[in-house]
Parts: structure tokens; C-alpha cells; sequence
């Protein structure tokens, strides 16, 4: 009867303690197990942060490279030649002194003039400077609708907000992208660029009707650069891009930007 | 549990405290400050050990007062412990709380508890380094100072703190039960604290060893 409470003592002295024995246990393996959890995926996610960093600045490089040979190109194709031809009519003009040489030298020299307009029209449209994206996008499509067999439209909904020239310059050279894709690799009859305003937020989409692509494999393909080209200068614009592609449905492809928040 | 037996665990424990102390003073200007404190931590507990058993072997006195004295001590060297580990914060809340038990443990010594075994004292300290050490391992997932805890020789320090005043709780809240009632059976209780006392010593030894592989190769 006497030892009764001391057995229960006793009993509980021991059951407390380990208890809380087994408590101490648990709390440092699970700290050891969840805090190497954490660091681990934390490594994870900077070392998928910083591939995705290369490829963008891999994609940022190669766009800069192609630009610079496709002015090279331009230049000595266009401009180099018709200059060289220029040189060649005014020796045989001022040999000559026939008329007909005077004429041809003239209209070189005049096309000459436009290729270098167009050139830095192709770099930097003064529309988008001065009239805004929507104009600019207009013009884009009435030039190439001229140049090619494709039909290009242009399609405006909402009232147009007046952009930061550096914003609406990154809009303009994506559509520039899409659009040159659609034509080299879709094999599209129609291209469509649509600008829907509704404040705050812009939608640009280019949709056409050609072969469509697998977003997937074109990223796998050398390396994907032209995507993430294409992401990158989404990203900094602060906008998200939604590819909406697969093999033979045509693509529609939908940018999304909050033009307020800039 | 046999008296003999008691006192062996009692020298294995003190000893295991001088050398702890010793180890943590060795290389004593490339030693962390919370290292430092450490040794002093062990240095205080080797002393009041050693005071209690040439009272009670040798002059068969009352040992519980250098437990006493030494239980006040603790509770600021571990304190500071704590502030350094937890990012040198709050450090009023510090002061604060061992003004606060350095009052409350007088207060026991001269009135409560006297020159009983001051159980109340080891209450509240168990409680307090409790909640420190939990503490410090939730720190220890917000701030993720490193892959590997195991190299982090406060990770091992506090491991061994929790691991004793958790351990030691349920026998210092019924210390007063098992002084009046067991007289002659308590031996074995307090047996299973300084073998309690002596794993947690262990598990400080690995944590002082990492902090000197550490200086030697750091990583």
C-alpha cells in the first residue's frame, strides 16, 4: 500500500523522461533531415535560376550577332553593290557624256537611297518614334504585304496609350521575330497581328495558319535560343508570353502586358 | 545502484568537466566566443562538483550550496551561450531574465528550499534552456547557415543541452518527492542523471572537436 505512490512515481518520473528523451530525438532529426531539404532544393532552384540566366544571355548574344550579319549582309548586297555600280555609270558618264548613262547613274543612286532607308527602317522605324506601336505595326504589315505572297493583317481593338519608346520598341522587334518565324518556318498563306487594348493591360497576339511546331522539341532544337530570345525580351518588358502551337493547327502566339505597372 | 557506484559516475562526470574545460581553453585566441564560454561553463561545473564532494567525502558537510551558487552561474554563462548562437539579439531580454532567476534562486536558497536540494532553481533553468535550444533549432531552419549541421559545433552543444535538461526535467520537478519519501532508493534516480549528465558531456566533446577540426581546415 505504501510503496503504491511510489511506484506511480516512479512510473511517471520514468515515462516523463522518456518521453521527453524521445522528443529531444526526434526534434534534432528532424531538423537535421528538413533544414538539409530546404538548403538542398534552395541549390536546386539557384542552379536552374542561373542555367536559365545563360540561356538567356545566350539568346541575348546570338540575336545581337544575327542582327549585325544581317546589316553586313544588307550593306554589301544592297548598298555595296548599287554603290559599285554608281562608280561604274559615272566613269561611263563622264567618258560618254550620253545621257542615257546620266539616266541610269540617277536611278541607281535613287535605289540605292531606298535600300538605305529601308535598312534603317528595319532597324529603327521612325513611325514607332513618332506615331506610336499601332501605327508602327500597321506600316510593318503594309510593307511586307508588298514584298510577298502571304496575306498580312493588322487588326487594332481599344483605345491606344502612348508607350515609352524602349517599351514599345521590345514590342515591336518581338512581333518582328514572330513574324519572321511564321514566314521562314511555318509555311503560312495568312498571318494576322492583333493589339487589344483593354487598360491596363495589352494583348498582341500573331497568330497564323501554317504547319505549327511542338513548343518542346523547338526548345530541345539548337539549343532553343530563338524562344528564349523571345522569353527574354518578354521578361525584361515585365509580360508573359503563351505559345499555343502543335504540328499541323497553325500557331497563335499571345503576349500579355500590364503596361500600367511600368 | 550502489553509493560507490554513485560516486564513480560522480568523479567519471567531474573529470569529463575539467577535461571538457580544458579542450575548449586549448588554442584559446582562435576559439569562438561561444566555445570560450563553454569551457567556462565546464569550468564552473568542475569546481562546484569537486566543492561538493571535499564537503560531503572530507569535511561531511552539506554539498547542496556550491549546487546552489553554481545552478545562478550557469544560468548567465548559458545565457550568453545563447545570445551569441541566436545573433547577439535582444540582449535585454537576456540581462533581463537572469536578473530575474538570480532573484528567484536567492529567494529559494534563503527562504524556500534552503539548504535543501534547490529543485526549484533546476526547474526553471531546465525550462528556460529548453525553450533557448528549441529555439536555436528553428533558427537553424530559417537562417540555414550550412548543408551539413553535423559541422556546426553549436548544432552539437545545443543538441547536448536540450538532451539533458529534457532528460533531467521529470527528475528535478520530483526531486523534492524522491528526497523525503526514497531516502535510501533516490540513488538510483540521481544515478540516471549524471549518466544523463555524462552522455550529454559526450555529445559536447564531439562538438568541440568539430570546432577544432574546423580551425585547422576550414571549409
Amino acid at each position: 500500500m505504501d510503496r503504491s505512490p511510489e511506484y506511480q512515481v516512479a512510473f511517471l518520473i520514468v515515462l516523463g523522461t522518456a518521453g521527453m528523451l524521445v522528443l529531444v530525438v526526434a526534434i534534432v532529426l528532424f531538423v537535421i533531415v528538413y533544414q538539409k531539404r530546404i538548403l538542398q532544393s534552395q541549390l536546386e532552384k539557384q542552379q536552374l535560376e542561373a542555367n536559365f540566366q545563360q540561356k538567356m544571355l545566350e539568346a541575348a548574344l546570338e540575336s545581337q550577332e544575327n542582327e549585325r550579319r544581317r546589316i553586313a549582309a544588307d550593306l554589301h548586297d544592297s548598298v555595296g553593290a548599287m554603290l559599285a555600280t554608281v562608280k561604274l555609270g559615272m566613269g561611263n558618264m563622264l567618258r560618254s557624256g550620253k545621257t542615257e548613262d546620266q539616266d541610269f547613274t540617277r536611278s541607281v543612286l535613287d535605289e540605292t537611297i531606298s535600300s538605305v532607308r529601308k535598312i534603317s527602317r528595319d532597324l529603327m522605324p521612325s513611325t514607332l518614334e513618332h506615331y506610336g506601336l499601332s501605327a508602327a505595326l500597321r506600316e510593318f504589315c503594309e510593307r511586307l504585304q508588298q514584298s510577298s505572297d502571304i496575306t498580312f493583317s493588322f487588326i487594332e481593338e481599344g483605345e491606344a496609350s502612348m508607350l515609352a519608346l524602349r517599351d514599345s520598341s521590345t514590342l515591336y522587334r518581338i512581333v518582328q521575330e514572330l513574324v519572321s518565324n511564321a514566314v521562314k518556318h511555318s509555311g503560312a498563306k495568312v498571318v494576322t497581328i492583333s493589339l487589344t487594348w483593354k487598360k491596363p493591360e495589352l494583348m498582341l497576339v500573331v497568330q497564323d495558319n501554317g504547319c505549327g511546331f511542338s513548343v518542346e522539341e523547338k526548345k530541345k532544337q539548337n539549343g532553343g535560343l530563338g524562344l528564349y530570345n523571345l522569353e527574354n525580351r518578354a521578361r525584361v518588358l515585365g509580360a508573359t508570353l503563351n505559345y499555343n502551337s502543335a504540328p499541323a493547327t497553325g500557331t497563335r502566339i499571345e503576349l500579355r502586358w500590364n503596361y500600367e505597372k511600368t | 545502484m550502489t553509493p560507490e557506484l554513485y560516486i564513480v559516475l560522480v568523479y567519471i562526470q567531474t573529470g569529463l568537466s575539467a577535461f571538457i574545460a580544458g579542450f575548449a581553453f586549448w588554442k584559446f585566441n582562435s576559439r569562438d566566443q561561444i566555445v570560450k564560454l563553454i569551457g567556462l561553463a565546464f569550468l564552473l561545473g568542475f569546481l562546484s562538483n569537486s566543492a561538493a564532494l571535499v564537503m560531503n567525502l572530507i569535511f561531511k558537510l552539506n554539498p547542496n550550496l556550491p549546487q546552489s551558487i553554481y545552478k545562478i552561474l550557469i544560468f548567465w554563462v548559458l545565457g550568453a551561450i545563447y545570445y551569441h548562437a541566436l545573433g547577439k539579439r535582444n540582449k535585454l531580454i537576456y540581462i533581463l531574465l537572469s536578473l530575474a532567476f538570480t532573484v528567484f534562486a536567492l529567494i529559494n536558497l534563503l527562504v524556500i528550499q534552503k539548504s535543501q536540494i534547490n529543485s526549484y532553481a533546476s526547474i526553471v533553468t531546465a525550462i528556460i534552456i529548453i525553450i533557448y535550444a528549441v529555439h536555436y533549432f528553428y533558427r537553424l531552419m530559417i537562417d540555414l547557415p550550412t548543408l551539413n549541421l553535423q559541422r556546426l559545433p553549436m548544432f552539437w552543444f545545443n543538441a547536448a543541452f536540450l538532451l539533458f535538461y529534457s532528460g533531467a526535467l521529470f527528475l528535478f520537478v520530483f526531486t523534492d518527492y524522491l528526497v523525503n519519501v526514497l531516502n535510501n532508493n533516490l540513488l538510483v534516480y540521481w544515478g540516471f542523471h549524471n549518466i544523463l549528465n555524462i552522455v550529454a558531456h559526450l555529445i559536447m566533446l564531439v562538438g568541440l572537436w568539430i570546432d577544432l577540426r574546423n580551425i585547422k581546415s576550414p571549409s
